[in-house]
């Protein structure tokens, strides 16, 4: 962890300064959102509110004319910065709207900016201990707004020092710090020599090489602006999640944690919310005999549920958590080993001994080979039809086992259960609805209920009862594939600290889970990576739902709508500093968890700029099938070499691109 | 033309704002889709009547029962008929087995946003002359094959006020069913769906339904028309892609017989309707040929980015004209 200096040491390491010049947004001022768009998302929420239907999509708009009108004056070749009335003019006809309706949103828009202000603890400390030694303070912005707001900004923030003709903002001044012309203003008019002013921003050109070539000192903090994500990926859905990532922001002025914990805090804790609320929502509307939480995905869920029913909640039904795997109802489903369940038990990468399929299926598997000897995919599946019997004998003996399990934690009993699970196709659920009515002639049934479905789950709903919270089959193609792409992130972080189930013990054992051993090929940091990541939404959620989060956010605002929004703002936007440490995680797919897995990000490819576009396909199906796949395309984005290739995978598949936000 | 003999049936319960209509025959997996995209409306006062075309009654029972497992409360209907009927008799059968202030017609392969119904309900409230409220459409295209259903690729359904008018709709079916949502007054107003019409029988009655009342327009995309590409299981097909020539058979035979029928400013609603089938053929082609011309445009506006970023970085534009010149040689 990194030592930052203190106010009094930046000023310290340029002696002789005599004005202390400060950029102003993420240096001495921030907003109660995590990025400066999200305003605009809020705006967008009180217009909507306001003015009805035909006002969603605002704050996006807002985004893109902003850029449109920057774009139109920087191409007459003005230095200046355009205005905040240029703006609004280009919005009122991008939206059709009257006068009136664009006053309201300029006067809302200002109103929330001034609101929502939220002061740089390090801004305000270089500025306190600079009027401390008598320097000259002033504040250097290049944005559309007036000096006159920018101090309301400031005061509302607690910053009552900031007098208007202390800000020398580019909107006023005809110029802008970005290409200097700003700057000479500013080094006239204060009449000071160059080296006799030092600027701390967060922007590396116009507040550091800049000045710098002007002879200004310069100093660049960007713990706030290192918080943003696209600007474009702003609508009212994402205010909690970003409300949650300001108040993090705001702890990390004081000391920096690991990305992870934030993901845990964050985007995990309101999945895991949401899990708990749908689970909530049903039973406020229908009686149910029973709430499960299933897989290794519900294990935090289950966990939340306990702490929320022991703090005034206790009226809720007690939940069980069902331990079980995709594999292990899988195989507990086998009644004749044909080519098609080869397949689905033995990948086509995989190399297996036939010890390890004997560990595998449960029972002696015969091969002509010795059992230490490697038998490729094709020769593996042979084998194991070859011993079908003793595969499907098996397979009967863990069902009674996996019925046992059913039983003891209650999903047996007649009626209608709710089972919770992450995702994604419904499959597995479907097999255990099979197994549940079998067991009960049909007295006891099993809905899914699902953070996210795509569209292989269309093909499980003749079989079982299914709902996508945050996401369905029915939902938008590009949000489907974007889900596909980024399940694998969802499941490494929204899961239990032990090991998967790969098999029950007996009656003597109570049909206790048996759980695979901790595998030693996966690296050594990633149980603590998930561990701290559980820790932390376990935390989050309970307080989310509970009305206690020191964000504010709370149960009312865990909507379908807002849990995918977090979901879209790590899984397909992830910053610089959480993908540097969610590459060292491994995901392991393999049927018995066995193997050491495949990182969750994917290399670029080899001499990725001159890579034939026939293999395109294949690098996005291999990608899209084992990886997280957004993930590994913002690496190759940042990866030197990598990033031609990044912007040609997102040429072809345009709804991979960082936008993942879309109104229509 | 209009069938008259559909009586209403007794009605014991209280009448719905909405009746669902939905046929189906032998396509369970779309089924369960379609009841899914019904239940999961945040409008609630409705009631699905299901119209099992001739197809296996347990088939369509069980599938009904795994969705009333999740939705125990809400009102499903079921009609299973015998035998197969035409698709607008099944509708008739539909409608006449349930009473309701609006109705619509939503096909077993099609879906709605959860929002359909409560975007729509109030807006044919608030518009007491309409006839109907039309959305917009996302057109789905997707592959059904061996018990799978995956989409291939989303777009926007064409669809503008202008093309919900008598004159817009004369010489074309604009819109699919899935996109619109009727007052039940109509049917005694201007008749019932033909029966006699084995397709098209939804853009005749809509002819005849914009001649009572306008139809109200929103432009939100709540209703997804689902289609199934070439490569899909032949009886997943939509009426519209694989039977493209008795489409055009039975618009042939409707315009003769609007022959009689008045038009506009003396001309007949059969000559109106050839002339505007010619007309949006033509703008339909001048419009294909824009957005192709657009394309190649933004081809030129790609070639001078690729330029300017030659420019700026020369080694990687290298890089970049080698793995064209590979691709091009198929290495």
């Amino acid at each position: 962890m990194t030592r930052r200096p203190t106010a009094a040491e930046v000023l310290d390491a340029r002696p002789g300064v005599q004005v202390l010049s400060l950029d102003f947004f993420d240096t001495l001022v921030t907003r109660t959102v995590a990025q400066p768009t999200h305003v605009f998302a809020e705006v967008e929420r009180l217009l909507v509110a306001e003015f009805g239907a035909e006002w969603i999509g605002f704050a996006q708009k807002r985004v893109q004319v902003e850029h449109e009108v920057r774009v139109r004056v920087a191409g007459t070749g003005s230095l200046r910065d355009i205005t905040h009335a240029e703006i609004l003019g280009a919005l009122q006809a991008e939206m059709s709207a009257t006068d009136a309706q664009i006053e309201i949103a300029r006067d809302t828009e200002v109103r929330l900016e001034i609101a929502m202000a939220r002061l740089v603890p390090f801004g305000r400390d270089l500025a306190e201990e600079a009027i401390r030694r008598r320097m000259r303070v002033v504040i250097v912005s290049d944005n559309y707004m007036t000096s006159g707001h920018l101090a309301r900004m400031a005061h509302a923030a607690g910053l009552d020092w900031v007098r208007p003709d202390q800000i020398y903002v580019s909107c006023e001044f005809g110029g802008m710090k970005q290409n200097g012309s700003l700057w000479k203003t500013v080094i006239s008019d204060l009449g000071v020599p160059a080296d006799r002013i030092v600027h701390v921003g967060d922007q590396r050109i116009a507040d550091g090489t800049v000045p710098s070539k002007m002879g200004i000192h310069s100093y660049i903090d960007s713990r706030s602006s290192r918080w943003h994500r696209h600007p474009m990926n702003t609508c009212p859905a994402v205010l909690p999640f970003s409300r949650i990532e300001s108040w993090q922001r705001d702890i990390e002025f004081s000391y920096e944690r690991d990305p992870v914990h934030n993901i845990g805090e964050s985007m995990v804790a309101m999945i895991v919310a949401g899990q708990v609320k749908d689970m909530l929502s049903v039973i406020a509307e229908r009686d149910v005999a029973g709430v499960h939480f299933a897989a290794r995905d519900g294990w935090v869920a289950d966990c939340v549920w306990r702490d929320y029913r022991s703090n005034g909640h206790g009226h809720l039904p007690e939940a069980s958590y069902l331990s079980f795997s995709r594999s292990v109802i899988g195989r507990a489903n086998i009644t004749e080993v044909d080519e098609e369940v080869a397949i689905r038990f033995i990948d086509e990468h995989e190399r297996l001994t036939a010890r390890r399929m004997s560990q595998r299926f449960g029972c002696d598997i015969e091969s002509p080979l010795a059992h230490n000897v490697e038998m490729d995919s094709a020769t593996a599946r042979q084998v194991l039809m070859q011993n079908s019997d003793r595969v499907v004998a098996a397979s009967k003996q863990l069902r009674e086992r996996v019925v046992g399990h059913l039983r003891v934690n209650g999903v047996l009993t007649k009626g209608h259960h709710l089972v919770a699970d992450l995702g994604w196709r419904a499959s597995t659920m479907a097999d255990l609805a099979d197994i549940v009515a079998e067991a009960t002639n049909g007295n006891a049934t099993i809905e899914g209920r699902f953070v996210g479905l795509y569209w292989d789950a269309t093909m499980n709903r003749t079989r079982v009862p299914i709902h996508g919270y945050a996401m369905d089959d029915l939902g938008a193609l590009d949000d489907n594939i974007r889900l596909l792409g980024a399940v694998r992130l969802f499941e490494l972080l929204v899961s239990a600290p032990h090991g998967s189930v790969i098999d029950f013990h007996g009656a003597s054992k109570n049909f206790e889970p048996v759980h695979a051993p901790r595998n030693d090929l996966l690296p050594p940091a990633q149980d603590n990576l998930v561990a701290v990541a559980l820790a932390a939404a376990m935390s989050s959620a309970t307080k989310i739902l509970l009305g206690t989060h020191p964000s504010g956010v709370t149960i009312d605002d865990i909507t379908p709508a807002s849990v995918w929004a977090a979901m879209m703002q790590v899984g397909h936007t992830p910053r610089r500093d959480e993908l540097e440490q969610l590459s060292g995680l491994v995901h392991v797919a393999s049927v018995d968890h066995a193997d050491g897995g495949t990182s969750i990000i994917a290399p670029a490819p080899k001499w990725a700029s001159t890579v034939p576009l026939q293999w395109y396909g294949d690098i996005y199906d291999d990608t899209m099938k084992t990886r997280w796949f957004q993930g590994s395309l913002r690496q190759w984005e940042r990866t030197p070499g990598a990033r031609e290739f990044a912007d040609d995978v997102m040429r072809l598949w345009p709804f991979m691109g960082p936008v993942w936000c879309d109104p229509s | 033309m209009s069938t008259p003999y559909y009586t209403r049936a007794n009605y014991a319960d209280t009448m719905p704002s909405v009746a669902i209509v939905m046929r189906t025959y032998e396509r369970p997996l779309l089924l369960a889709r379609a009841l899914t995209s019904v239940c999961q409306q945040t409008f609630r006062d409705w009631r699905l009547v299901l119209v099992n075309n001739g197809g296996d009654p347990a088939t369509v029972d069980r599938v009904i029962d795994i969705s009333r497992l999740a939705n125990p409360s809400v009102a499903i209907s079921v009609v299973h008929l015998d035998e197969r009927v035409g698709m607008e008799e099944a509708s008739n059968r539909g409608l006449a087995s349930v009473d309701s202030e609006f109705f619509a017609i939503h096909d077993d392969d099609d879906s709605w946003r959860p929002e359909f119904l409560d975007v729509t309900v109030p807006t044919l409230r608030s518009n007491p002359d309409a006839s109907a409220v039309v959305t917009g459409v996302t057109r789905v295209h997707e592959t059904f094959s061996k018990g799978r259903v995956w989409p291939v690729r989303h777009e926007k359904f064409y669809l503008v006020p202008e093309r919900l008018t008598f004159e817009g709709m004369i010489g074309n079916n604009t819109f699919p069913p899935i996109a619109a949502l009727f007052r039940r007054s109509l049917l005694d107003g201007v008749g019932w769906f033909d029966a006699s019409l084995p397709v098209l029988g939804d853009w005749d009655f809509n002819l005849r339904a914009v001649e009572a009342g306008p139809f109200v327009f929103v432009p939100q995309r709540l209703a997804n028309y689902h289609t199934r590409t070439p490569e899909s299981d032949v009886s997943s097909g939509n009426s519209i892609t694989v039977g493209q020539e008795l489409h055009r058979r039975i618009k042939g035979g409707l315009q003769r017989r609007w022959e009689s029928e008045p038009g506009r400013d003396g001309v007949s609603k059969g000559e109106l309707s050839r002339r505007e089938t010619a007309r949006i053929d033509a703008d339909d082609a001048a419009r294909q040929e824009a957005e192709s011309r657009a394309r190649a445009s933004g081809g030129a506006a790609a070639k001078v980015a690729r330029v300017a970023r030659a420019l700026k970085r020369p080694r990687a534009a290298g890089r970049g004209v080698v793995r064209r010149i590979r691709a091009r040689v198929g290495r």
